[in-house]
């Protein structure tokens, strides 16, 4: 039986799909079978975050529809044997998706994965709802600044309302992951801390991930950045697989940098 | 806009208001059916003074007698001494019949309510656990409420009786919905969009209103709200 995990935030651009392409590919190389399935019907993504825009064939709406099968429609990831992926469609309209076509989906796929990533669009509507329905736990992106914190609370607040879960008088386990966040500007005051995100939101925290120039870079190559080897935001996401597995490990990037002259004058941040 | 004389949600009116009330009643479980011997034992008992007989309404059981008593002969004993013989208490449904044909009460002595008549009138508390998140909404019509945790930015809470958060109110809190003025709002943080008791409200944005700061009680002073911070222990 597979674990369904939706990644989602309410708020939009906070790095749910980035998160979802790295946190799949950490679960794939750490051995498990994993899956990502794409709920941005119309503005798909997470195809191009992981480099194979160019061979997607089928995709979800079709898989439902019955116009193709699933074994069809997923596509392996290069550089993990162990996780594919499940495209959006992108010329059709977030209504073809339904209910039972998303819960048939599901099942099918819980017989031969251990790790379902559901990731979400942003928004609370149609989109949001149908991404978090069957989910067991709940990734929640948050930037540390008001608006998302705001917006994570409220999808926290759907999450013990319209989930499966909720209905049967469960609950969907909840993970904190906080990105872009930058300890420096967090030191002088300007920033959320995640004192100051807790504070409102009070989700067990599973990862802090700096600000990063990786992640951009890593976005165009079509490469989780997971896979940038000796980078903040790779190390910060390997934490974070590591501790949605149940490992304890301490949180790093919390503290800014203590850097010396000369990095001071010709560093970047890596 | 509302104020305390003119609150904006009206009070219901009706013609009556149905209550559940408990009443004191004497159980008098007879051993004999001779209605001469229970009359003497009655107008004996009179003389002492008995506050069981004198102050209360009786209710005979029967479940414990076998032969048949006269109901009617019994009515007319009390009827003379001044007893209030209320009702009967018997499994048999002649029996039952009879009663009410006389005027009394008929209870069945199997019939043990789980729940008392009057439980739905009660008012009972609302204990949320947890954070109130973002976008809901609590609402408790019949009493109080209590939080255990904090109202987030964006969520409300409203009772009809007190509003109690062990945590911070950064949303709405509404308290005494149902128009009463003495009902309280209760927090250990005041960080609020809005607060208000019984339709007279307050946003953050008053100058003259505690707006942060430590724990506090909110409170309705003639048409004002007023602030106090509740001590530490």
């Amino acid at each position: 039986m597979a674990k369904i995990i939706v990644i989602t935030s309410g708020k939009g651009g906070v790095g749910k799909t980035t998160s979802c392409a790295s946190l799949g590919s950490g679960l794939a190389l750490r051995g498990y079978k994993t899956v990502m399935i794409d709920f941005d019907v119309g503005l798909r993504n997470l195809d191009l975050v992981l480099g194979c825009e160019r061979r997607v064939v089928y995709d979800l709406v079709n898989v439902i529809q019955g116009e193709a099968s699933l074994h069809q429609a997923l596509i392996r990831d290069k550089r993990a044997d162990d996780l594919f992926m499940l495209p959006a469609s992108q010329t059709r309209d977030k209504d073809a998706l339904t209910l039972e076509g998303v819960d048939q989906v599901i099942q099918a796929l819980s017989i031969d994965f251990d790790y379902i990533l559901c990731d979400s669009p942003a928004g609370i509507e149609r989109g949001a709802q149908l991404a978090m329905y069957f989910a067991d736990e709940a990734v929640l992106v948050t930037n540390p600044e008001v608006s998302s914190v705001r917006d994570t609370d409220r999808i926290i607040g759907l999450l013990q309302a319209k989930t499966q879960a909720a209905k049967n008088g469960g609950k969907v386990k909840e993970h904190l992951l906080l990105t872009r966040y930058n300890s420096q500007r967090v030191a002088e005051g300007e920033m959320l801390s995640l004192e100051d995100v807790q504070d409102i939101l009070s989700v067990p925290l599973m990862g802090l991930i700096p600000e990063s120039e990786s992640v951009l870079k890593a976005s165009n190559k079509g490469v989780p950045v997971i896979h940038e080897e000796g980078s903040d935001a790779s190390i910060a996401y390997k934490d974070a697989v590591s501790r949605l597995l149940g490992e304890e490990v301490p949180l790093k990037f919390v503290e800014p940098e203590k850097t010396g002259f000369l990095n001071r004058m010709f560093g970047g941040r890596k | 806009m509302a104020d305390a004389t003119s609150p904006r949600l009206n009070l219901v009116t009706t013609p009556f208001k149905l209550k559940g009330t408990s009443l004191p009643a004497t159980l008098m479980q007879p051993s004999t059916s001779n209605v001469g011997l229970l009359e003497a034992e009655l107008e004996s008992r009179l003389a002492k003074g008995s506050a069981l007989l004198k102050a209360a309404p009786l209710v005979l059981d029967l479940s414990q007698l076998d032969q048949m008593l006269d109901l009617s002969e019994l009515q007319e004993v009390c009827k003379r001494l001044g007893i209030q013989f209320l009702a009967v208490r018997t499994t048999d449904k002649s029996l039952q019949a009879y009663a009410r044909k006389l005027g009394l009460m008929a209870l069945n002595s199997l019939d043990r309510p789980a729940t008392a008549a009057n439980q739905e009138d009660i008012p009972r508390t609302l204990v949320h656990q947890g954070a109130v998140r973002s976008g809901q909404q609590l609402i408790n019509e019949k009493g109080d409420l209590v939080v255990m945790g904090s109202v987030n930015p964006g969520a409300e809470v409203l009772a009809s009786g007190q509003i109690h958060v062990y945590g911070a109110i950064r949303g709405r809190a509404l308290a005494g919905i149902q128009g009463d003025q003495q009902a309280r709002i209760f927090t250990l943080r005041l960080a609020a969009e809005l607060v208000a008791i019984a339709g007279s409200y307050q946003t953050s944005y008053s100058a003259d209103f505690v707006t942060a700061g430590d724990a506090v009680c909110i409170e309705l002073q003639g048409e004002k709200l007023v602030c106090t911070a509740l001590t530490q222990v």
